[in-house]
């Protein structure tokens, strides 16, 4: 095995998929910040993004089944908020987090009613052989998917830290009560943060599809995935859930050369070095004991 | 009663509390369009419940809030804002991870998109009014001190262009002469045609500024009057000097308000 | 079995009573079936107890201790596998195997659960998957240990006394002996010191550590437990079937456990037995009433009753029944079940000290002012860039009282929060009875002999008073986790005494008709009042009283005075933290005014009243403003 010829194809592809735990952690974080839940179905969107474009591209053009997988999958999103979630908002954690697995499994079941277990294919956006960098090799689809990770982010930059909408999410999430105080609906900012991240992750479903094709069970994993990297941003901090999920795809994929079976060890392996050093570490042995501020 | 005058906010009759415990009994008081009115009392008292009670963070049990005249019991704190009523609560309740540019923008939340011009304008007021807000724009806000996060909070509640303002212990933590800065400003408010209801513990201070007050003891109004009666009142000099009797019973001894309803 | 709610019945003498007959009904129903049932029911009836093993370790670790796991499944696939590779490798017999099994979770749960329990909440949570899910993986990958995905077979089967267990009717004979037998040593753990320390914990970490509670000890056990409980599972599990592969034990079945103990209700034994029970029949039963779509529809629906359940009704199935067993007996016995909005008059304080209390006290006699036992020195405390308290010296010897006082934000709480443990100083030293505390956790902290209250009461609401005075008492002494699973004679004469004095307690402070009652249900007076009963049962050197007359009335504050005075003619150093002058000056021997974080008076009371700084500071002027001194020449002490 020659590291150096092996090494950066790993990383390409570390990257690729790299970016879609991206997109699936920027989803439980904006979730997360609004309302504080988070969200397991959150692979689910991913999934659905995906296997309603593999299902319609066939039938219209790329361009408008990505877009109606989309609107589809966010409208889903805003209707688990308002169904499965608000009607619950005063329940303990471990109660929202069972309703999430709740809604996980009922669109993994209706998934699989409709779909059946085969996996779909979809096209590549843009046909043509794989692209030559040095000694590695990237699909072109792998460049779909960093493009939209990229613009993506950016975008998703610019909604929270340029718009008024944006300012209020954050706002909504920094302290709630506050964010009443100057005239915030909690309820808007809720539902506005999960039909985001249905979007979010729909698209990002959309993308990948081509690579990993489309199956029923995909969300899972990738939502699982996602959770790592956004955890270890701490949940509330996008920039670094970006940075997490396009180190942990790297990982992965360095781990699977080396050894194929290991991607998932070293993922959760990572997870709960970081977790505890970041527990332990930081506040010292005062951990949860640190400095707290009253609730008034 | 209000009388022939519009108030710009009345409370009647106030029950509030947290679980079993019942804060404010049958609590009345009223602030005029271009009045400045104080609650003072001790800690414990009540006065907080009482602001989080008119704006809708604590749920009203009894009593009734009209603003100009129009019942907005009930209504949640959001949409109190509104309609013009907003609460600068006590420990400032600041988005802290937000630069201070951010926190005075959200103050504005609900009027951002009808009157952009409107908002620039209130904006640059506010940074003339404290200016070392100015200088700190792009700073977070959890990294100000205590005097400067005062000030950003009120600063907060005059972008929503309120026509009432509840303003919860501004002196919080704050050094005499800041204090002192910031009263003035209160005072300021109210040549701007905003009615004010302010919480305090410093009761000095306050009763320098005010036009009239309310001494809110265990839940209840026990003396009310304007800022003159209220200073000269032996009550509120017990109340914040604790002179040394021998039985702890004086408080006891108070007549009920005559503005307050049979108890 | 959570204790009736409101009754005033004593806490355990009926309610455990009953329930012990209940319990053995069951057991004898279920043996009966055993019985009569048929080959397929019986082998749901095995499912149902083999998860129910699972469940009831769920339920003492996240509805009494608080702490979500998502990796159980991990312990019974560890404890399934050892088992069979003992039992296949090396010919152990299956019983010892299964007792190996069982230890060697044990261990192997102390060691994770180590650096794993420092984390809370969601975090705790993504922990234990992902160990959950890379155990998971290791059973795939190791296939010279494991055999890979196909696993292996050929496991014996149970065995007594020539018998062999390998029927379904044979096993669910033997399982319902042993979920008996699990569900008794739960039950008895769900009672006694060790629940009501987990149910501290789960409440507020930070109180229970400040009575004294070896909070971090305390989850470690419960974690281990659990992960036996669930290595038992496991490795009945696997005689049972005599075939192990890693399917059964993925991520998905430990939110099948989870899920199985929410529904139960979390906090109710039985309701983690009904939770598995009725989760594993209406799975079946979903099966095979819709025919035809097999799995699917099933997934469907499941989750759908899932979120419906979670939605409405958030108490569990155990909540919910109970609910309607109380209103049904309130009906048939027309007594109302309100604990009363209207706020008596704190009672009156008892005036004998119970005599253990006197005896036990650790300060000096009444009426000497003692050596400093309390000693702040040059004490600098920074947290996210302000300082809150700057070289602070303060001094507090046993027999006295000092208060503490200062405009809001002075730094008064923290001041108590770095004596108490909970903050660290950023410079200076905290000297008390001679030992260094600066720095020191709390519970070692209130071991020492100091007990606080806090400014907003931190009473624990889901516990009874009596219970939360008990969990003070027996912070350092009792049984442990072990001797709690068995409920020796001994354990219970204990428990007994204990009992007596914590009653003896509620009497001093006027609670002794609200020993039943939740602490969450008491106005605010009342609760007061039991924080410091429980500060009491700590037998403190030294009290820190934060506030304890906010929200009182004048003639609860006069109580609250004499129950105060009382206290320091016990010997006990007190500091107290009050906002009502009045309060302030009749109670303290000194006075110590601090104003952004810094101490710009001490004296009593006399001299304080009269400083012209702590005019100024307190009232935020100064003397320049004359108006009213003129104005009223009755008053006192002003600048007179």
């Amino acid at each position: 095995m020659n590291l150096s010829l092996e090494l950066p194809q790993w990383i390409i592809s570390g990257i690729t998929i790299g970016g879609i735990y991206a997109l699936v952690a920027l989803g439980f974080v904006t979730i997360y910040s609004v309302t504080r839940v988070i969200n397991i179905a959150q692979g689910e969107f991913v999934m659905l993004g995906a296997m309603l474009t593999a299902t319609l591209h066939n039938r219209m053009p790329l361009a408008l089944a990505i877009l109606v997988a989309v609107i589809a999958v966010t409208a889903i999103g805003a209707g688990v908020q308002r169904v499965a979630l608000y009607p619950a908002r005063r329940a303990s954690m471990v109660t929202l987090i069972m309703i999430t697995i709740g809604v996980d499994i009922v669109l993994r079941g209706i998934a699989l009613i409709i779909w059946g277990t085969a996996p779909y294919s979809v096209r590549p956006f843009t046909p043509g052989p794989p692209i030559i960098v040095g000694p590695a090799v990237i699909t072109r689809q792998a460049l779909w998917v960093i493009a939209s990770v990229i613009v993506i982010v950016v975008v998703t930059y610019l909604f929270f830290q340029r718009t008024m909408a944006g300012r209020a999410l954050r706002a909504s999430a920094a302290n709630p009560v506050a964010a009443r105080l100057v005239g915030i609906r909690p309820e808007r900012m809720a539902l506005l943060a999960w039909a985001g991240s249905a979007a979010l992750a729909a698209l990002g479903g959309a993308v990948v599809a081509p690579i990993t094709f489309a199956t029923y069970s995909m969300g899972l994993d990738l939502g699982l995935k996602g959770f790592v990297a956004a955890v270890a941003g701490g949940l509330t901090n996008p920039a670094a859930a970006v940075i997490g999920g396009l180190l942990l795809g790297v990982l992965e994929s360095v781990g699977a050369g080396l050894h194929s079976g290991l991607q998932d060890v070293i993922a959760f392996a990572v997870l709960l070095v970081v977790l505890i050093v970041r527990q332990v570490g930081i506040l010292g042995l005062w951990g949860r004991f640190g400095p707290r501020p009253r609730p008034a | 009663m209000s009388g022939d005058t519009l108030c710009a906010l009345e409370a009647q009759d106030i029950e509030a509390g947290y679980g079993g415990i019942v804060a404010l009994h049958g609590v009345s008081l009223h602030v005029g369009a271009r009045e400045i009115v104080t609650v003072i009392g001790p800690n414990g008292a009540g006065k907080t419940t009482l602001l989080r009670a008119i704006s809708g963070l604590v749920p009203l049990r009894r009593g009734r809030v009209s603003l100009d005249g129009s019942d907005v019991t009930g209504q949640s704190t959001e949409a109190l804002v509104r309609r013009g009523l907003v609460h600068v609560p006590e420990r400032r309740q600041l988005f802290a991870d937000l630069t201070v540019e951010e926190n005075l923008r959200l103050g504005a939340y609900t009027r951002y998109r009808h009157e952009p011009e409107a908002v620039e304008r209130d904006f640059e007021r506010v940074l003339e009014l404290f200016p070392i807000l100015r200088e700190r724009r792009r700073q977070r806000a959890g990294t100000l001190s205590g005097g400067e996060q005062q000030m950003l909070a009120i600063g907060r509640g005059l972008m929503s262009s309120a026509r009432v303002l509840l303003l919860d212990e501004p002196s919080l933590g704050l050094a005499p002469l800041i204090t002192r800065q910031i009263f003035d400003t209160i005072a300021q408010l109210r040549d701007q045609g905003i009615a004010v209801l302010l919480v305090e513990q410093n009761a000095r201070q306050a009763l320098r500024v005010v036009d009239r007050g309310y001494v809110l003891i265990n839940g209840r109004i026990v003396l009310s009057g304007t800022a003159e009666e209220l200073m000269a009142s032996r009550l509120v000099q017990q109340v914040y000097l604790g002179a040394l009797p021998e039985s702890g019973r004086e408080l006891e001894g108070v007549a009920p308000d005559p503005e307050q309803p049979e108890m | 079995m959570v204790s009736s709610a409101k009754s005033k019945a004593p806490f355990h003498v009926a309610g455990v009573a009953r329930n012990d007959l209940l319990a053995l009904l069951a057991f004898l129903v279920a043996l009966a079936a055993t019985g009569v049932l048929g080959a397929y029911h019986l082998t749901i009836l095995n499912f149902v107890l083999l998860r129910a093993i699972v469940v009831l370790g769920l339920v003492l670790l996240t509805g009494y201790t608080g702490q979500i796991s998502f990796g159980q499944a991990a312990f019974v696939g560890i404890g399934a596998y050892t088992s069979a590779i003992l039992t296949t490798r090396y010919d152990i017999s299956p019983w010892l195997a299964l007792i190996a099994a069982m230890l060697l979770v044990g261990v192997l749960a102390a060691l994770v659960g180590l650096p794993l329990l420092q984390l809370e909440g969601h975090y705790l949570a993504l922990g234990t998957l992902a160990f959950g899910l890379i155990v998971y993986t290791g059973m795939l990958e190791w296939h010279s240990l494991t055999g890979g995905p196909s696993g292996f077979s050929g496991i014996p089967a149970f065995s007594i006394l020539g018998i062999t267990f390998d029927t379904p009717r044979a096993n669910a004979y033997l399982l319902v002996v042993i979920t008996a037998l699990v569900t008794w040593v739960a039950r008895n753990v769900a009672h006694g010191r060790i629940s009501r320390q987990a149910r501290a914990v789960r409440d507020s970490q930070i109180t229970a550590e400040c009575l004294g509670v070896g909070t971090a000890s305390l989850k470690l056990r419960m974690f281990v437990l659990a992960a036996v409980f669930a290595a038992l599972s496991g490795g009945l599990y696997v005689h049972l079937i005599r075939f192990v592969n890693p399917a059964p034990f993925d991520f998905l079945y430990s939110v099948e456990l989870l899920t199985m103990a929410v529904v139960g209700g979390l906090t109710s034994i039985w309701g983690g037995l009904l939770g598995a029970a009725v989760l594993t029949v209406l799975t079946e039963a979903l099966r095979s009433a819709v025919p035809g779509a097999t799995g699917e529809v099933q997934l469907v629906l499941f989750g759908a009753l899932l979120v419906v359940m979670l939605i409405f009704w958030p108490s569990g199935l155990a909540g919910g029944i109970t609910r309607a067993y109380h209103w049904i007996t309130t009906q048939m016995r027309g007594r109302s079940n309100s604990a009363g909005t209207e706020s008596p008059a704190l009672p009156r304080v008892a005036e004998t000290i119970p005599d253990w209390l006197t005896q036990s006290m650790k300060g000096s006699p009444s009426g000497v002012a003692g050596e400093p036992l309390l000693r702040v020195a040059g004490l600098t405390c920074r947290f996210g860039g302000l300082v809150a308290l700057r070289q602070l010296d303060l001094t507090v010897p046993s027999n006295r009282l000092l208060a503490v006082i200062g405009p809001n934000g002075a730094g008064k709480t923290t001041l108590f929060n770095v004596i108490s443990g909970l903050l660290a100083p950023t410079s200076g030293t905290v000297e008390f009875a001679g030992h260094q505390i600066g720095g020191t956790r709390p519970a070692p902290i209130a071991r020492l002999g100091v007990a606080r209250t806090f400014q907003n009461v931190e009473v624990f609401p889901r516990m009874t008073c009596l219970e939360n005075v008990l969990v003070a008492l027996e912070a350092e002494q009792g049984p442990g986790v072990l001797a709690s699973m068995i409920r020796l004679p001994r354990v219970r004469a204990v428990e007994r005494e204990l009992e007596e004095q914590a009653s003896d307690l509620l009497r001093f402070v006027g609670l002794a008709d609200h020993a039943s009652t939740l602490a969450g249900d008491l106005p605010l007076g009342q609760q007061r009042a039991l924080e410091l009963a429980r500060a009491m049962a700590q037998r403190p050197r030294l009290l820190l009283l934060d506030e304890p007359a906010s929200g009182l009335n004048p003639s609860e504050r006069a109580e609250l005075a004499r129950l105060i005075r009382t206290l320091r003619e016990l010997g006990i150093a007190i500091m107290l933290v009050e906002h009502d002058m009045e309060f302030v000056m009749n109670l303290a021997d000194e006075i110590a005014v601090l104003n952004y974080g810094e101490k710009i008076a001490e004296g009593p009371p006399a001299t304080i009243q009269r400083d012209p700084a702590v005019i100024a500071a307190y009232l935020g002027d100064t003397l320049d403003d004359g108006q009213i001194q003129q104005t009223n020449p009755g008053l006192k002490g002003i600048g007179a």
